[in-house]
Order: C-alpha cells, then sequence, then structure tokens
C-alpha cells in the first residue's frame, strides 16, 4: 500500500499511490495511514485522485483512518473519481467526510 | 434484429488477490463487449462485494474455496449467478441490506455493513439459495441506471 504525504500551509496531503483501496489492502492502508500522519498535527486531506475503486473494506479503512485520527483532526477528501463518488454517495458517507473536488479547493478551505 | 447473446464462466479460488484478478478479469471481458464505464463501475462494486463476502465468511480460514462466476446477457440486464463451495449464509438467507445508521457519534460511526446494501442497491432480484452442498446467489444487473 503506497502511500506517500506532503505539508502545505499547516495541511498534510496523504496521497493514495494505488488504484484500488479494497479488501486485500483495507487493514493496510489504515495502517499506512497511522504511519503518515503521526507525530504531526493540523489537518489531514486525503488525495484519493489515482482510486479508481473502492469496495465496502476500503470504506470502512478510511472510517477508521479518521477515527484514528480523533475528532479535533478530521480527515477530509479529494479528488474522488466517479466510481468512488458513487460509494460515498450510496452509503450515504459523504454526508460524514468534508470532500473537496480539488486539492486546490481542499487547500483554499 | 436481435441482440447478441454473452456467455462466459471465471473460476477463481476463494482468495482475496484471486477475487482482485478474476474482477480485473471481468471487468475487461464486458469492457471488450462494449459496456458502459458507468455499467462497469456498477457491476465491480457489486461483484466485489459479493466475492468478498464469500471469501471473508464462507470459507474456513486455511480452506481452499472455489468460486465460479456466470455471466449471460439479456436484452436488458446481464444475469450474473455465482456459486461457491463454503458454508451456508446465516439463516440460509440473503442479510436485508440496510444502510448502517450514521446517526451516531463520531467514534461509533460504522466501518462496515456496507456491502449488502450497495448489492441490494446497485442489483436487482438477487435470490440466494443452498444448491449442491454449497451456495448459489442469483442477481440482474441492469445495463441502465436510472438512478443517477
Amino acid at each position: 500500500m503506497d502511500l506517500s504525504s506532503n505539508a502545505d500551509s499547516g495541511t498534510l496531503i496523504v496521497t493514495v499511490n494505488e488504484k484500488r483501496i479494497d479488501a486485500s489492502v483495507a487493514i493496510q492502508f489504515k495502517d499506512r495511514m497511522r504511519v503518515e500522519t503521526e507525530g504531526q498535527d493540523g489537518r489531514v486531506v486525503l488525495n484519493l485522485s489515482q482510486v479508481d475503486f473502492i469496495d465496502s473494506s476500503g470504506l470502512g479503512a478510511i472510517v477508521a483512518a479518521m477515527k484514528q485520527l480523533g475528532q479535533d483532526r478530521r480527515l477530509e477528501l479529494s479528488c474522488l473519481s466517479t466510481n468512488v463518488d458513487k460509494v460515498f454517495r450510496l452509503t450515504r458517507m459523504d454526508t460524514v467526510f468534508n470532500i473537496h473536488d480539488t486539492l486546490a479547493d481542499a487547500l483554499a478551505h | 434484429m436481435t441482440s447478441p447473446t454473452h456467455f462466459f464462466e471465471v473460476t477463481l479460488e476463494g482468495k482475496p488477490s484471486a477475487v482482485r484478478e478474476g474482477l480485473a478479469h471481468i471487468r475487461a471481458e464486458l469492457a471488450a463487449l462494449g459496456e458502459t464505464e458507468n455499467f462497469l463501475g456498477r457491476l465491480e462494486t457489486v461483484l466485489a462485494e459479493v466475492l468478498n463476502n464469500i471469501v471473508e465468511h464462507a470459507f474456513k480460514p486455511g480452506t481452499n474455496g472455489e468460486i465460479t462466476i456466470h455471466l449471460r446477457k439479456g436484452r436488458h440486464n446481464w444475469h450474473i449467478r455465482v456459486d461457491d463451495t463454503g458454508n451456508c449464509m446465516p439463516n440460509t438467507a440473503v442479510p436485508n441490506g440496510d444502510l448502517p445508521s450514521l446517526e451516531t457519534d463520531f467514534y461509533n460511526l460504522p466501518e462496515g455493513g456496507f456491502g449488502w446494501a450497495l448489492v441490494k442497491m446497485l442489483a436487482n432480484q438477487v435470490r440466494y439459495v443452498r444448491h449442491e452442498g454449497g451456495n448459489r446467489l442469483e442477481f440482474l444487473l441492469p445495463l441502465a441506471w436510472d438512478a443517477e
């Protein structure tokens, strides 16, 4: 599970360098998110621009990663592909996360 | 004019990496038949949930299960049948497919329970039977989807 991160004016952007967040990598995703985000503070934006498929296990792992960060440091999402966006909308999870169309939008907030 | 009938079958081992490969294979086959990205996205979501569910729940850890997926194209739907050699579904029935509630505090937000809800939202006529000592799940996936 390849994640990378960089800080931009107080926001940590974590980029998923994978095409899928599915059952076979869900646990790794949650663990890698902890590694990328620990020892820092400020908001976290997950850049999903390379991800074209997510299943319910992947969705659950993103929720778990959000809880891991805690309530004072909410996880926000950006750059959802059509299929990923559909899964968030169908499960109503789009009402739980702050979702930005682009990274520029995410950084402007 | 009659549309051509397409039929094919894929058999895979009941493990997550095989599910990934199987999904990629089926997606490529149906893309080659000219199905839309919208359809392929719905197909992959439904099949991923069904297959992951079998791998996680029907097969005992350490056992080698087998899953066979039959796909047949009709006029308005792909008719899909998934057979596996695993244990029975609880109550010999498909779960009701309600979405987990989001009306809860932050730390109780659901991390699972979305799978059957997604299947039932995207597929029609979902039927499950115990068949020859294994499980058989059948459903229709409409070529056109009104909900978007």
